[in-house]
């Protein structure tokens, strides 16, 4: 599953947005469904995810590797999940890219997320429109965190 | 009366329609486990550590095993019928998702599969490839850290201990002189053609269970092929063959999913680590991680003179074997062969490349990977008739390889009705009179496509005639009852020599300590070669009937009640007849380096389609609206039957052109049930003709061979090659899906459809 796309955050200079997006709390609170975050190191986080797939309820334990801070151009980061009850396994390599565009920062963002196991096998067409889901809830929660409109949820 | 030609029902259709037949699923013995698999969530990767804990606590459960376990019992457990390359539960590395890694014993399937769930695997990820071209590249990953050749066939053995590569097996023919053929050629053409991956999916998944005895063990399995089992399994536990018992039922289909050994293996070691009864039995979904057809891309070459005909053709095949060879590298090299098709060209070159990659495996699925190759050739043929003008079906005769001349191996052609299966199809499509080409969005047009195949060689079959005192008759066969009809086929067989009714005949099959040696139900080999054998069992028989009328006094030539034969000799009815039969083709092995020989195959199999088809321009959605198939199958021992296996191979072949394909993402397959995974089904078949010309193999029990896959053939192409009749278009990808089609009238447009990023 591959998902990309560009968020605006109009008069906000890179740095500001590179800053606030390496914040692990902030980011994560984007997220639906994260808590328990836990910090190992300055690059290194664990976190809990659950989610709600058609009617059935997921738990993952989740670890975030920061694999590049180029501050204030990009942002990568390496994530592996693993569901609760169930033999399977997610691995998602994300990153964005931060271009100035209208005197504010273009997020060119691209996910790529693989699931294994039981959940991938036959899970995946509802798992897709799931995660689209998430996609959008993701940049509406981020704009809303950037804008001020709505304070990002703390995980 | 003669037992040709009949076409009496199945033997076995009243057992079957009344639930009685027996399918290995169903069987439950006295203490029996079921085993329950962990599977590989990681295309490639080392394997660091398995934690089991928990399962090995949960209530019920009686044993979690790993590969290191097996090993303890099994030093050497890799199995294979090419290769010894598949570790029987992973060992150090894994290969691709789905893989086995831990099985889980308790007598509850539910207990098991719950205690699967809690297993996990730390690996060491390695890059994984996936596609069987970027898998020859320097660079490549590589699946196998070295080539292990299995030694049963002795074309392999240069590959023992090759290094550093993902290609199993490279198969080579040469035949005049290709490039000065292609530099005096006044036209050439060359295309590239892709398949997807796809499966068998027989409606009864994988089965063993395995009871171990005394020294002994007694195995009941869900296989095409009892003698291999056998031997493989005596094989991985260096046992003599006759402590192994292997017996197989009634299958639900097979298709190839079901050669050599595929959970057969597994459920021995569990059953003789735990000392019980053990049974593995997959879920729909496992048969996606067990056994897949070859991916194939091939790229296609001709030269052809002033007058259209082909002069030169270079082929160039690479098969995506996944991660275990099976018997991949036989489909590159048997089935490698034909890749010209069936036309008369002089100047051949083939190259046919098993390839590994972190994919499930591919093996033989109905047709041995020949349907991939007419896909290419057919499509190919279409577009160079299309280009100099001229009629599909002129140009085709005016190339095709008829019975006296050359195959491209050197063997010459016979009993293959290769122009009389074209001219069949021709005939029933209608094809001098043009059609109507349809108005508005729909479009119309029609295609065909023919393709041969040869016959596995040299294999064995042994088969036994028993004749008891009453003059009842048994045949014992290691040929199995997958749904063709063989049990019947073979009963008309016995039933003509020995001047009886079909119907009293019973047959054995599937009893490796009853029946005698058979190479295997596959490749459209039964009818043919354990056809032979049962005539010749049943000969014998007659022969020593006669000999005993003659001992009992009777003068030659008398009529005789068989149950008085027994009485008069034995003074009682008692005793027994006896007869055997063994047969082996005569072969000549091709030249390694030019692939030449005189006698590659002891038959034949020809078949072709033509279809007519509807196109919906606004939504590039495809109509089948007739589909023709005919195939030459010698002699028809039975008609009814025969038909069946005609429109059969053609529904299949029907679903690996429009709608199945695996879809993959990461290694990890994501449509792995019905679904998702969209087979045929009573409502997608079209109108639909089958035919089997009148023929005859003169080698053949009473003129018959194989029959099973031929259909299969020409299905594909003839569907591409009827859409680019109708709308102009040319697809080189299958399936082909109505995106697909709509995709490419867009970009002939020159208004493509934005590509979709997943």
């Amino acid at each position: 599953m591959k998902f990309s796309g560009e968020l605006l955050v109009a008069g906000t200079p890179r740095e500001a947005v590179f800053d606030k997006l390496k914040d692990a709390r902030f980011f994560a609170g984007c997220i639906e469904g994260v808590h328990d975050l836990v910090e190992i190191s300055p690059t290194q986080y664990t976190a809990m995810f659950e989610t709600k797939i058609a009617y059935i309820k997921f738990k993952f334990e989740v670890s975030v590797e920061l694999t590049k801070a180029d501050s204030p151009d990009s942002i990568a980061a390496k994530i592996e999940g693993k569901p609760h009850g169930i033999v399977g396994r997610l691995s998602a390599i994300s990153s964005a890219n931060f271009v100035e565009k209208d005197g504010g920062t273009a997020i060119q963002y691209v996910v790529e997320a693989n699931l294994t196991g039981r959940l991938g096998s036959i899970g995946q067409p509802v798992l897709k429109s799931k995660a689209k889901e998430m996609e959008k809830q993701f940049v509406q929660n981020l704009r809303a965190g950037f804008e001020g409109k709505g304070e990002a949820r703390a995980p | 009366m003669s037992q040709m030609g009949r076409s009496i029902p199945r033997l076995e259709a009243r057992s079957k329609v009344t639930g009685r037949a027996e399918y290995v699923h169903n069987m439950r013995v006295p203490g029996m486990l079921t085993a329950k698999i962990f599977r590989s969530t990681v295309a490639h990767g080392r394997i660091l550590s398995i934690d089991a804990e928990e399962a090995r606590g949960m209530e019920g459960v009686y044993a979690v095993v790993t590969g290191e376990d097996v090993r303890k019992i099994i030093p050497n457990p890799y199995f294979g019928p090419a290769f010894h390359d598949q570790p029987i539960l992973a060992l150090d590395k894994v290969r691709y998702v789905g893989e086995a890694v831990a099985a889980v014993l308790a007598s509850d399937p539910h207990i098991a599969e719950a205690a699967v769930q809690t297993i996990s695997a730390e690996y060491e990820e390695l890059e994984p490839v996936f596609d069987e071209v970027e898998a020859t590249l320097p660079n490549s990953p590589i699946v196998h850290d070295e080539l292990k050749p299995a030694g049963t066939f002795a074309d392999l053995k240069h590959l023992a201990g090759r290094k550093n590569t993902n290609i199993a097996l490279d198969y080579q023919l040469r035949r005049g002189d290709v490039d000065k053929a292609f530099a005096a050629a006044v036209h050439v053409f060359e295309h590239e053609f892709r398949t997807q991956h796809v499966l068998h999916v027989p409606l009864e998944s994988h089965a063993s269970l395995a009871i171990p005895g005394e020294g002994t063990l007694t195995l009941h399995t869900s296989s095409q092929t009892p003698s291999f089992v056998r031997m493989e399994i005596a094989r991985l536990l260096g046992w003599p063959e006759n402590r192994v018992h292997v017996k197989v039922p009634f299958l639900g289909g097979g298709y190839g999913a079901k050669v050599y050994v595929k959970v057969e293996p597994l459920a021995v070691a569990l059953a003789l680590i735990v000392r019980r009864p053990v049974k593995v039995a997959l879920t729909m979904e496992e048969q996606f991680y067990t056994i897949t057809k070859h991916p194939v891309t091939f790229r296609i070459k001709s030269g052809v003179d002033k007058d259209g005909r082909i002069t030169a053709r270079k082929c160039d095949v690479y098969w995506n074997g996944g991660a275990y060879a099976d018997i991949g590298p036989r489909v590159a090299q048997k089935t490698g062969f034909t890749a010209p098709g069936p036309y008369d060209i002089d100047n051949v070159s083939i190259d046919s490349y098993e390839v590994y990659t972190n994919r499930p495996p591919a093996g033989a699925l109905r047709g041995f990977g020949v349907p991939q190759l007419v896909w290419a050739y057919e499509s190919h043929t279409d577009l160079i008739a299309r280009e100099l003008g001229l009629d599909p079906v002129e140009y085709r005769r005016k190339n095709i390889l008829r019975d006296g001349r050359p195959h491209a191996t050197g063997t010459i052609m016979k009993d293959a009705g290769i122009d009389a299966v074209l001219d069949r199809i021709a005939e029933r499509m209608n094809w001098s009179v043009a059609i109507d080409r349809g108005t508005g969005r729909i479009k119309r047009g029609r295609g065909i496509g023919i393709g041969f195949k040869a016959s596995i060689s040299p294999t064995t079959s042994g088969a036994i005639v028993n004749v008891s005192a009453d003059g009842s008759v048994v045949i014992f066969t290691n040929t199995i009852d997958m749904g063709q009809g063989s049990d019947t086929a073979m009963a008309q067989l016995a039933a003509e020599v020995l001047n009886i009714d079909a119907e009293k005949v019973k047959v054995v099959h599937g009893d490796t300590d009853a029946a005698p040696y058979d190479m295997g139900t596959l490749g459209s080999r039964s009818t043919f070669h354990m056809g032979n054998a049962v005539k010749l069992a049943a000969e014998d028989a007659r022969d020593k009937l006669v000999a005993l009328a003659a001992e009992v006094g009777l003068p030659a030539g008398t009529n005789y009640d068989v149950q008085e034969l027994f009485r008069k000799r034995y003074g009682m009815r008692a005793g027994n007849i006896v007869g055997v039969g063994s047969y082996v083709p005569s072969y000549t092995p091709p030249d390694p380096k030019t692939g030449q020989s005189a006698n590659v195959t002891p038959f034949w199999m020809v078949g072709g389609a033509g279809a007519e088809v509807e196109v919906d321009t606004e939504t590039g959605h495809v109509r089948v609206t007739k589909l023709v198939n005919v195939a030459d199958g010698g002699k028809i021992i039975n008609p009814k039957i025969a038909r069946t296996q005609i429109s059969g191979g053609a529904i299949m072949q029907l679903g690996f052109t429009l709608t199945e394909r695996m879809e993959f993402d990461g290694g990890q397959v994501t449509n792995a049930s019905f679904a998702d995974y969209k087979i045929p089904g009573f409502r997608d078949v079209p109108p639909m003709e089958s035919e089997l010309i009148a023929a005859n193999q003169e080698n053949g029990p009473f003129g018959a061979k194989g029959i099973g896959e031929s259909a299969t053939f020409g299905v594909s192409p003839a569907i591409a090659n009827a859409i680019h009749d109708a709308v102009g278009v040319r697809l080189t990808s299958l399936p082909i899906k109505a995106e697909a089609v709509l995709r490419a009238l867009r970009a002939a447009q020159g208004n493509p459809l934005a590509e979709d990023e997943e």
